[in-house]
């Protein structure tokens, strides 16, 4: 028999046994279809024939999942990532495309959710160059997981995604932003916006200058505040525009007369972009009060932007073994 | 001492932070490849959000 043959039955019998799976989701029998896919699924697995355990596979978490059986379509899925393992499965279009159709099906209340989430991010750190996983997959991964409401994770997947998920992540801070002052003025406060703002404008900015993403600092810069001084109108402010040499753009700071925090804030983007430790220790000097609430996040973009070393608490073991071994420090 | 007032603060710092080009571009991006720390996790914020509340 010729390969070409060879692989129209193999085809022929992956169809019908799908046919077959598919009547039973449809009688309603879930139990039985999902048990008899594995068996027939597994033994692909064994023969090494991972193309069909995969399609099967994937297409019986599809159908399940459609049909709203979450568990027994959750548990096909962790069966398709161990299957991406064994047969070392590496990112590409199809593979990524696969679990994003699979994970745009799954219900946001489902338990599994989060773990499949992991699961599926394990794979893309294992097989790919990223060691935090395939922003295309993050983007699909914080929008499900704001939808379940794991809003934390969501925020995290987000900084990590690609540019669509930037104003996906600044839309989800300023609605957060938005609730927030709306909660405060029930409870009866003034113009909570002006005290609220800080505390959600400095997620965006830090977690952009941690992964040094400069370009999404200043796109959530602009975007967001723009949107503050427009919706609240009482907000005093005026803008000053700076020429930066070699850039095409200016460097356009709102300055706030009633919030230090989001005028700092500005000005610390344009100063991890010099690398210009004097001028961090600067800001730092004059924003006494904010650089002690930020210290942590200060550290940090000190030992990342101005090579100033962390005062890390010092760590016995490795004092004494650096001691041992004849190390200066 | 007298401190300087921020308004005065700000202008002098933008002045002194422009004088030359800046080390990374203001469209600089780390590739996402290369990024090897998150940084800090960020403080819980005492709001709930409710994203059946968004628009």
């Amino acid at each position: 028999m010729s390969t070409e043959n060879k692989d129209n039955v193999i085809q022929q019998k992956l169809a019908r046994t799908l046919h077959r799976f598919e009547s039973k989701i449809v009688a309603g029998d879930y139990y039985e279809a999902h048990q008899t896919l594995r068996t027939i699924a597994n033994r692909y697995v064994r023969a090494k024939t991972y193309e069909l355990a995969i399609e099967l596979v994937s297409q019986g978490s599809t159908s399940l999942l459609k049909a709203k059986q979450g568990g027994s379509g959750t548990d096909l899925i962790f069966y398709l990532l161990e299957i991406y393992d064994q047969a070392e499965v590496t990112v590409d279009d199809a593979s990524i495309g696969r679990l994003i159709q699979l994970l745009v099906l799954i219900e946001p209340t489902e338990p599994n959710m989060k773990d499949v989430i992991t699961g599926m991010n394990n794979w893309s750190v294992k097989f790919s160059d990223y060691k935090f996983g395939d922003p295309y997959l993050h983007n699909v991964m914080a929008l499900k997981l704001l939808e379940g409401e794991h809003i934390y994770e969501a925020e995290r997947y987000f900084m990590l995604g690609t540019h669509d998920s930037v104003g996906k992540y600044i839309e989800l801070v300023w609605d957060w932003f938005v609730q927030a002052v709306d909660e405060d003025i029930q409870k009866g406060f003034n113009t909570p916006q002006l005290t609220l703002v800080g505390s959600f404008f400095n997620r965006l900015i830090f977690n952009y200058l941690f992964i040094s993403n400069i370009k999404f600092a200043n796109e959530a810069k602009e975007k967001f505040l723009k949107q503050y001084v427009e919706e609240y109108p009482d907000v005093k402010y005026e803008t000053i525009a700076k020429r930066i040499p070699g850039q095409d753009e200016d460097f356009k700071l709102f300055f706030f007369n009633d919030c230090s925090e989001l005028n700092f804030l500005q000005l610390l983007i344009l100063t991890c972009q010099t690398k210009n430790k004097a001028l961090f220790q600067s800001l730092n000097e004059q924003y006494k009060e904010l650089s002690t609430k930020f210290a942590p996040q200060l550290e940090f973009l000190g030992q990342e932007y101005f090579g100033i070393p962390a005062q890390r608490q010092s760590n016995f073991l490795q004092d004494m073994m650096s001691g041992l071994l004849g190390g200066s420090k | 001492t007298l401190s300087v007032s921020e308004k005065e603060f700000t202008s002098k710092f933008l002045t002194l932070a422009t004088l030359n080009e800046p080390v990374l571009p203001s469209n600089y991006q780390k590739p996402l490849k290369d990024v090897s720390a998150l940084g800090v996790a960020l403080p819980a914020l005492k709001y709930r959000y409710n994203p059946k509340r968004a628009k």
